[in-house]
This record gives C-alpha cells, sequence and structure tokens, in this order.
C-alpha cells in the first residue's frame, strides 16, 4: 500500500485487538531501553520536523506504542521517587502485576528522569513534547505510506479512495490514539485545558484539509469538549462529507479487512448527525455565520426547506469572505428552487455568479432553472457561456466546499503545537549504544 | 417549426394579422409531438412497419400518428465522455478507438460534438458536420491530472449535453461513456432525470462500472428511450459503440398531433406495434 498526498482516506475500526489485552511482561529492561529512547526522540524534537528521532518511533508497532504506557507511569514515579524500586501494572482488571528491570536498564531510568528534573522540566512538559511528536507523525506524508501493522493491533483500517473509487487499505500505526491517551494523562480543570481543546481543533482541522476523515478522533474531541462550538462545528462538516456523493460511492463498494467495520451510517443518518451538530454550534456560538451556511445547506438535503430558507436568507454580508457569500448564495438559490420559488432562486444564483464569474455551478443552475421553466434557448446560452469559459481560467469555489472550513488549519496547527511546547526549544541529543546523552 | 422545450415539437403558425395600429395580435399553436422508438421481437430488430402498425395513447387517449421516415433526419451523435483520472492509458485509447469507430459510420449530412466531464464538463468540439475536427478532438482527449481536485461530474455533463443537443431538427444521440459514479455535481440526479422528461434527445450510457437499476445513467438513458450497458472490458467499447449507433439508426420516428389530451403537466405515452412478441421502447412520456 502507498499513501499518497492528494488520496483521501477514511477511518475504519477494526474489532478486537489481540496485542493490547495481551499481558505485560514482567521483565521489561527492553522495554525500558526503547522508553529512554523514546524520551530522547521527544526531548529533540522540533515541531512540525520528522527528525532522526521521529523515524526511529514511526518504525514502531502499535503493540510497541502501546507498551510506552507502563514505563512512562514508572518514569513519572522515578521523577518524584528517585529511589522507587519495585513497580506494578494493572491491565484489564486484573490484579496488579510486578514488574521489574534489570539495575542497569533502572539506573538509566534513573538518571533519565533526574535529569529532566534538574532541567526543570516536569512530567506534564514531557507528555505535552510527547503529544507533539506523535502529532507530527501522525501528519507526516512519509510516515503515513509506511505501513507497519498488518495484524488488527493498531485498532483502524486506513481506506484509501479517489475520485469514488477504492485505491488501497491498509494499517499503519495510529499515533494520534498515543497523543490522545497521552493527553488524558494531563488533569482536567486546569489551565492545560485551553492547549488541549485548540489541540483538538488543529488536529480535526488538518486532518479535514488533507481529507482524512476520522469519526474517532471527532468523537474523542466531542468527548472531552462537548460545549467547544469550533469543535462542534467540525463533527458538523465531518458528516455532511461523510453523506456526500463522493464518500457514498466508497462506502457502498468498500472492501476492508475481515474485522474492519466503517462507522459511516447511511446518507440521512450522516445529515442528521450534521445537522444536529451544526444546530448545537449555533446555540453555542450563535453568530458562526459559517455554521449557519453549512446547516441551511443540510436542511435542504435533509428537505427541511422553510428551515433551510430561514437559515440562509440574510447571510449575505460584505465583510464575510466571498466564497462564503457565494456558498450563502448557491445554497439559498438551490433551497429556494427545491421549494418552487424560481425567481428567489433566480437572483441568489444570479448573486452567486456575480461573486465568481467563471464559476462553473452558477451558470448550470441557471441554465436549470431555465430549461425548467421551458425557456431552452436561456438555459443553452447559459450552457454556451460555461463552456467556452477559457479552460485555464475556470475555477470555482464549490469544489473547494469540502473542506473549506478548513482554510486555516496550517495556522491552527502550528498554534496547537507551539503552545504545548512552552516548556523550551528541542535539546540536541545524542545516542550511544542506544543511551541516550542530551546537552 | 420550433421545440417547446418540453419533449414536444410545436408547429408556430401566426394566424391573425394586425386589427387595429397598436392593438393586440393573436396566435394559435399546433404541436407536434415526436416519439423516438425501438420495435425489437426476439431482440431482433423489426423493420419495414408503418404508420398503420403502430398504435399511440397520450395520457390514455389513442393518437392518430404519422411515421417519419428516419432516412429523412440527419442525425446528432453528442459524445460525453468521462476523462477523469482513472480514464488513462489502455482505458482511454479503446475509448478513443471506440468514438472514432462511430464517427466512420456516419454519413455527411450527419453532426456530432464531443463533451467529457471530470471534474467539470468541457466542449471539446461543438456539434458539427466536420466530423474531421471531432475525430482530431477525440485523438487529442487526455485523462485529468490524478489527485485530491479530480471528480466526476457526470450528471452535469449529461444535462449540459441533452440541453445543448436537444433540437427541432434531426435526431439527438446522446453517447455516453463513464467508468466510475458521479461525485461532484452540482445538479442533482432527481433533477436532471425530471429534466430529461423536456428531451427530444435519446440517451445511451456505457460504463465499465455495473448500471444496475437505480443508478443515475441507466434511470438517465431509459428516461429518453434509449439503455445502458456494461461493459466487462474497454476492448468492447467498439463494438458496444457500434452496436449503439446500429441500433439508433434502425428505431422508428413517430409523430402525431395530440388530441383530446389535458393540458399542461406530465403526459404518459404507451406504444406498441401490432404482433406477438413484438418489444417497444421509448420514452415513457413528455411534460408540457
Amino acid at each position: 500500500m502507498r499513501f499518497l498526498a492528494a488520496t483521501l482516506v477514511l477511518v475504519a475500526v477494526v474489532g478486537s485487538t489481540p496485542h493490547a489485552q495481551k499481558d505485560v511482561v514482567r521483565e521489561r529492561s527492553d522495554q525500558a531501553m526503547r522508553f529512554l529512547a523514546w524520551v530522547t526522540a521527544v526531548r529533540s524534537h522540533a515541531p512540525g520536523v520528522v527528525d532522526e528521532g521521529a523515524r526511529d518511533i514511526a518504525t514502531w508497532t502499535q503493540a510497541m506504542l502501546n507498551d510506552l504506557a507502563v514505563e512512562l507511569a514508572n518514569f513519572r514515579i522515578l521523577m518524584r521517587s528517585p529511589k522507587a524500586s519495585t513497580f506494578s501494572v494493572t491491565t484489564g482488571g486484573k490484579s496488579p502485576q510486578s514488574i521489574y528491570y534489570k539495575e542497569s536498564a533502572l539506573q538509566r531510568m534513573r538518571e533519565a528522569a533526574a535529569d529532566l528534573v534538574a532541567r526543570r522540566v516536569s512530567d506534564i512538559d514531557l507528555i505535552e513534547q510527547a503529544v507533539v511528536l506523535h502529532t507530527d507523525l501522525a501528519f507526516h506524508p512519509e510516515i503515513l505510506a509506511t505501513p507497519v501493522e498488518t495484524s488488527g493491533a493498531s485498532g483502524r483500517a486506513l481506506l484509501l479512495f479517489g475520485d469514488g473509487a477504492q485505491l488501497g487499505v491498509g494499517e499503519t500505526a495510529d499515533h494520534l490514539d498515543v497523543a490522545r491517551k497521552l493527553l488524558q494523562l494531563i488533569p482536567r480543570g486546569n489551565t492545560h485545558d485551553d492547549d488541549i481543546r485548540r489541540w483538538y481543533e488543529g488536529t480535526l482541522a488538518r486532518q479535514q484539509a488533507i481529507q482524512f476523515w476520522d469519526t474517532q478522533h471527532t468523537e474523542a474531541a466531542l468527548e472531552r469538549f462537548p460545549e467547544a462550538p469550533e469543535l462542534q462545528f467540525l463533527a458538523g462538516c465531518l458528516h455532511e462529507v461523510l453523506a456526500s456523493a463522493a464518500i457514498r460511492a466508497v462506502v457502498e463498494r468498500a472492501s476492508l479487512p475481515g474485522r474492519a467495520v466503517l462507522r459511516v451510517d447511511d446518507e440521512r443518518d450522516e445529515l442528521r448527525k450534521a445537522a444536529a451538530a451544526f444546530a448545537r454550534t449555533l446555540q453555542l456560538r450563535p453568530d458562526f455565520v459559517e455554521a449557519r451556511i453549512h446547516h441551511g445547506h443540510v436542511r435542504t438535503r435533509l428537505g427541511e426547506l422553510e428551515p433551510a430558507l430561514s437559515a440562509l436568507r440574510g447571510v449575505d454580508d460584505a465583510r464575510l469572505e466571498p466564497e462564503l457569500r457565494y456558498y450563502a448564495a448557491m445554497f439559498l438559490g438551490d433551497a429556494a428552487e427545491a421549494a418552487g420559488r424560481r425567481d428567489e432562486a433566480g437572483v441568489a444564483y444570479a448573486r452567486a455568479l456575480g461573486l465568481f464569474a467563471t464559476a462553473r455551478s452558477p451558470r448550470l443552475a441557471l441554465s436549470y432553472l431555465a430549461w425548467q421553466g421551458g425557456d431552452r434557448p436561456a438555459a443553452q446560452t447559459q450552457l454556451e457561456s460555461l463552456l467556452t469559459a477559457r479552460e485555464d481560467s475556470d475555477t470555482d469555489p464549490m469544489w473547494g466546499y469540502p473542506t473549506f472550513q478548513a482554510r486555516d488549519a496550517d495556522v491552527a496547527f502550528a498554534d496547537a503545537e507551539a503552545r504545548l511546547t512552552q516548556a523550551g526549544p528541542p535539546l540536541k541529543c545524542t545516542k550511544t549504544w542506544n543511551v541516550p546523552t542530551c546537552e | 417549426m420550433r421545440v417547446s422545450g418540453l419533449g414536444v415539437l410545436v408547429a408556430t403558425v401566426t394566424m391573425a394579422t394586425t386589427i387595429v395600429a397598436q392593438g393586440p395580435t393573436f396566435s394559435s399553436r399546433r404541436e407536434i409531438v415526436r416519439v423516438d422508438a425501438l420495435v425489437t421481437r426476439d431482440n431482433q430488430v423489426v423493420r419495414n412497419l408503418t404508420a398503420a402498425d403502430f398504435s399511440v395513447t397520450d395520457a390514455g387517449v389513442p393518437q392518430q400518428v404519422e411515421l417519419i421516415s428516419f432516412e429523412t433526419l440527419p442525425l446528432s451523435v453528442q459524445f460525453v465522455f468521462d476523462d477523469s483520472a482513472s480514464v488513462s492509458g489502455e482505458r482511454l485509447e479503446r475509448l478513443r478507438d471506440g468514438g472514432r469507430a462511430v464517427i466512420g459510420g456516419l454519413t455527411v449530412r450527419d453532426q456530432a460534438g464531443l463533451l467529457t466531464f471530470g471534474r467539470a464538463v468541457d466542449r471539446r468540439e461543438p456539434l458539427t458536420p466536420d466530423l474531421t475536427r471531432v475525430r482530431a478532438a477525440i485523438d487529442r482527449m487526455q485523462a485529468e491530472p490524478g489527485g485530491s481536485g479530480g471528480g466526476t461530474t457526470l450528471i452535469d455533463a449529461c444535462y449540459a449535453a441533452m440541453a445543448l443537443a436537444d433540437s427541432d431538427v434531426g435526431r439527438a444521440l446522446l453517447l455516453v461513456f463513464t467508468d466510475g459514479v458521479d461525485t461532484s455535481s452540482w445538479l442533482t440526479q432527481e433533477r436532471v432525470l425530471e429534466a430529461a422528461r423536456r428531451s427530444n434527445v435519446v440517451a445511451y450510457g456505457v460504463s465499465t462500472a455495473p448500471v444496475v437499476k437505480g443508478s443515475f445513467l441507466r434511470e438517465f438513458a431509459e428516461r429518453t428511450g434509449g439503455s445502458a450497458f456494461h461493459v466487462e472490458s474497454v476492448a468492447d467499447l467498439r463494438t458496444t459503440f457500434l452496436r449503439i449507433l446500429d441500433e439508433f439508426r434502425q428505431r422508428y420516428v413517430i409523430s402525431y398531433t395530440p388530441n383530446n389530451v389535458p393540458g399542461s403537466g406530465w403526459h404518459p405515452l404507451t406504444v406498441r406495434v401490432r404482433g406477438r412478441n413484438i418489444a417497444v421502447r421509448a420514452r415513457a412520456g413528455y411534460s408540457r
């Protein structure tokens, strides 16, 4: 399987994951040394860069990544209590299980923990920096192009598609899931909450910008921040896209590994979910004009024309970005046309054409209106204008509608990562016999 | 004579002259409905029928029909070809080959044109009697570059081709090829199928994807009285295209002036031919 920057991805959930439930090995010196390599990679990582340490982590399987949780817990103990020597872990509701490290490995862990304390780097700082590392790995095209899992341990399958057709399916380690689990270690209700909410905004926006449609990450965001209008809005956009023809064509013909299930409902249910999310967004932030436009469009697709018209009328505002005014006009025309208000539809489509003179969709819409009105010459005139446009100059904002909400994703993403790396710049670290030394 | 745009040929005869200067004028219109029908027995085309062999009802009311000799009507073949990223390599070459074969089967009285669709609908060559131009346009066809900006605007393309090809004269054939399904049209399936009720064109669809009942391509073709074909291999495109052209040439064109029928709205049509095991394929009705 090969991932390309221009392909689209749907995330499927894979059933039971045997690796995740496997008993923890009692003697964990190897895991401790791997954990220390991870600490080095985390501490030397610069946001947005996939450096040597990050490339090493990228080759790890999901089981290796899941293992980090055990050593991270013990490492945090060592940061607080350097003399600690007995550790235990509880998995799957079983009784606590004792684990131990060889003295040399334990000593390395102690030294690394002491080094962090001496540098006034808290365990929370380390966790936040680790979140940034795994976030960068989750989005790096080269990393996405390197499947390291075939066993279902990642708990998800990625379905690549383009233009309504499945192009491939495979598994990669889920670094975003690792990042989410790390964030769960940060206590709620403190000053970190805003940073974490911004992280969810930045990562969801970036996913949508690269057309990586992931219900799991969206649900996790809403579970943690149900009252965040920006997250509700992005959730609405996700479900709106999942109801689109481009996705339906793929979902209906998807061929997935045995235990994988695409968590995409039928078209109307996805539209209902989208409408509910947009409605919630507007409850939380009534002046969220972009959510109002999306809400109106989704209500039209659900056949709820009067609410759609109410949402879309009066949206036109010269202070809005031209694309948003265009979408509002086109969707108002669509709703009015469906409601039999041909004159209102014609005015709205003409307004959209006034905003983007070379756009295709308004001319098609105006042609169709004329055709249905029995005016064949007018219908043909609109088509002639459309088809004689210079091919290299044509553009239609409607083509970008599925991702327009993520237009500022790069800024949001960089901002989110910057907030999580306030503990300081990355260190220069080297490894000798897999033992890190940081300047 | 002009077509009203509702699948109805309208002969306009100005009856009145000016009565007084600046005064009102009066006119009357005589409508002619034209129906393109394929008649088969055991999947073989039935030839040499006359008007007397046909019985037509319009909204349940029997009509007096005339038969137009199709030899008197030139063909307008509008190619509507998918040029999205997946139509490349052998698929594209086979498509070109099929298009060229159809052009080779046209006469000097016929015309053709080429629309393509990927992310957008583009007219590569307008309908023209200069078939060498159309052949050259087919030769120049290229698949759109791959990438996330791709798309397939099959529904928009079918609407545009239908609206542009619909004319008073001749017989318009849309020959639609796609290797996928619509992913990015502005117009909806429901709207374009509704629009097809108001058109005189006959559409045939060919797809490498299954054309199951309910799929847009099949519904669109059948709504216009045509058919949709699934080809297992692009190697079959040439023979399928030629079969469509041959079938279209052997269709009968019948016409009548509606008599004692309701005014506006949908007019269901039935077209029958006397005889055993005879099947007639024609559009199901028209809108006024």
